[in-house]
């Protein structure tokens, strides 16, 4: 082996988890404030007010329609020329938030549209406010509903965190990438990183059929 | 009291309630009947304040419903309507779909809201039914299910829109059983439906739908029994 490489060490296991850390990190943040993007964009998208589902549905296509990484360079190109410090992490959570929203939202849409009108009626028939129409009836049953897309929804967007190595943000890939640079090990690291990935998103999955199990009778 | 005066209701340019009257008194049991796309229907969720009107008024207990300072989630609560489709929550348990509004809406406490909801089940058959979902009911028990679910606000009207047409012919009775004990209990109803026998059975007053007008209106024996129009009596002998 040539000696500019050196071989994989105990230290280097604390600098993958550091990594993973980084992609939970960025993936919990920015589904947090995805949800609740998507959540409003969903509402406003199922609105029948044009002003307000329209310029939400061409956000929704052009956030669809352009792959993440260039997202992901664009948005720092604009932040750094508007004189923006903003680190990596946080460019980060706002390209993914913003997808978030974009599918999201979509998703929330389609939930709520698909409860039936006449339940929706028989909610407010009892004097319950839009609010509580949709807090204790339409979003739990569209909820149901949207489930199964929501964890491929989540399990992307793990994924995608990936996209942030390009920001130079440290997490779980870019880790990897720096470690085969260094000791020439791809297959050997590749295949961590990758059990690692599973081993993050798998409790997603896990927890979610064994939900949809409770709620399916 | 119910007051329903020259009411104009459009869906684009179609007009499908073109000024009706109607009032129907406190204690009272009024039917509608009429062909489907008569306009029934829509009446019933226009008094709800569920479908805006273009023209006209209506009055609940002197409470304008189409009058945009009027507190529909308020007026609602003494306003009950049951629909055709079985509405039932289907995420929640039949005691669960019945304390709900009383809990949130009413601000009852849990363990009040809960009581109320035992009661009101019994009263409609469905004690044993308290932790069964929806999806786990027959039709006719999910509509008294709705009946128990509207009752339990304790409204002053109750508004049923064709809620034995989606049901089994086995199972209609139990429903229309129900509604004959509300008449016992003193209910003010508004009944769209398609069973005449039960409309004469059961109304003070019938009012005959045809094109979103009332074509005849009056005692269940006299609309019923000896209409006087030539629709009323076209439309009763198509049906018998």
């Amino acid at each position: 082996m040539n000696e500019t490489f050196t071989a994989l060490s105990v230290s280097d296991l604390w600098f993958v988890l550091y990594g993973a850390l980084g992609t939970i990190a960025l993936t919990a943040v920015s589904l947090a404030a995805g949800t609740v993007l998507a959540i409003i964009a969903g509402v406003g998208r199922a609105s029948d007010k044009a002003y307000v589902a329209v310029p939400l549905g061409v956000l929704a296509d052009v956030v669809r329609s352009v792959p993440v990484i260039i997202q992901m360079i664009l948005a720092n190109s604009v932040l750094s020329l508007s004189g923006l410090k903003t680190p990596p992490f946080v460019t980060g959570i706002i390209v993914l938030s913003l997808y978030m929203m974009a599918y999201g939202g979509e998703l929330v849409r389609g939930g709520i549209q698909s409860v039936p009108l006449p339940t929706r009626k028989a909610a407010r028939s009892l004097g319950m406010s839009l609010v509580q129409d949709f807090v204790y009836v339409t979003f739990p049953i569209g909820f149901r509903t949207i489930l199964p897309s929501s964890v491929g929804l989540v399990g992307g967007l793990i994924k995608d965190t990936s996209l942030a190595a390009v920001l130079g943000y440290i997490e779980l890939l870019r880790t990897s990438q720096i470690l085969i640079n260094r000791t020439q090990e791809p297959l050997l690291i590749l295949t961590g990183v990758g059990v690692a990935y599973f081993a993050l998103c798998f409790p997603l999955t896990a927890w979610v059929d064994h939900f949809e199990g409770k709620i399916r009778r | 009291m119910i007051e329903v005066d020259n009411l104009t209701k459009r869906f684009g340019i179609l007009e499908v309630l073109k000024g009706i009257s109607l009032a129907v008194e406190k204690g009272r049991v009024v039917s509608l009947i009429g062909a489907s796309g008569s306009g029934k229907s829509t009446l019933l969720q226009c008094i709800n304040g569920l479908e805006p009107v273009q023209a006209g008024s209506i009055r609940v207990d002197g409470t304008q419903v189409n009058d945009p300072r009027t507190d529909l989630n308020k007026l609602r609560q003494k306003i009950g309507i049951v629909f055709q489709q079985y509405n039932a929550f289907p995420h929640l348990t039949a005691l669960e779909n019945v304390a709900l509004a009383p809990r949130i809406v009413k601000g009852l406490p849990k363990k009040e809201a809960a009581a109320l909801a035992v009661q009101e089940l019994a009263h409609f058959g469905l004690d044993s039914k308290a932790n069964a979902y929806p999806s786990q009911l027959s039709g006719g028990q999910q509509q008294r299910l709705a009946l128990a679910r509207a009752l339990a606000m304790q409204p002053r009207y109750l508004l049923l829109d064709e809620i034995t047409s989606a049901l089994d012919p086995s199972l209609v009775q139990e429903v229309l059983d129900s509604l004959r004990m509300l008449r016992k209990d003193g209910m003010t109803m508004l009944i769209v439906t398609h069973e005449i026998r039960f409309a004469r059975e059961i109304s003070d007053q019938v009012a005959f739908f045809a094109s979103g007008k009332i074509c005849e209106f009056g005692p269940p024996e006299q609309v019923i029994g000896k209409p006087q129009n030539d629709l009323t009596k076209l439309f009763l002998a198509a049906v018998k």
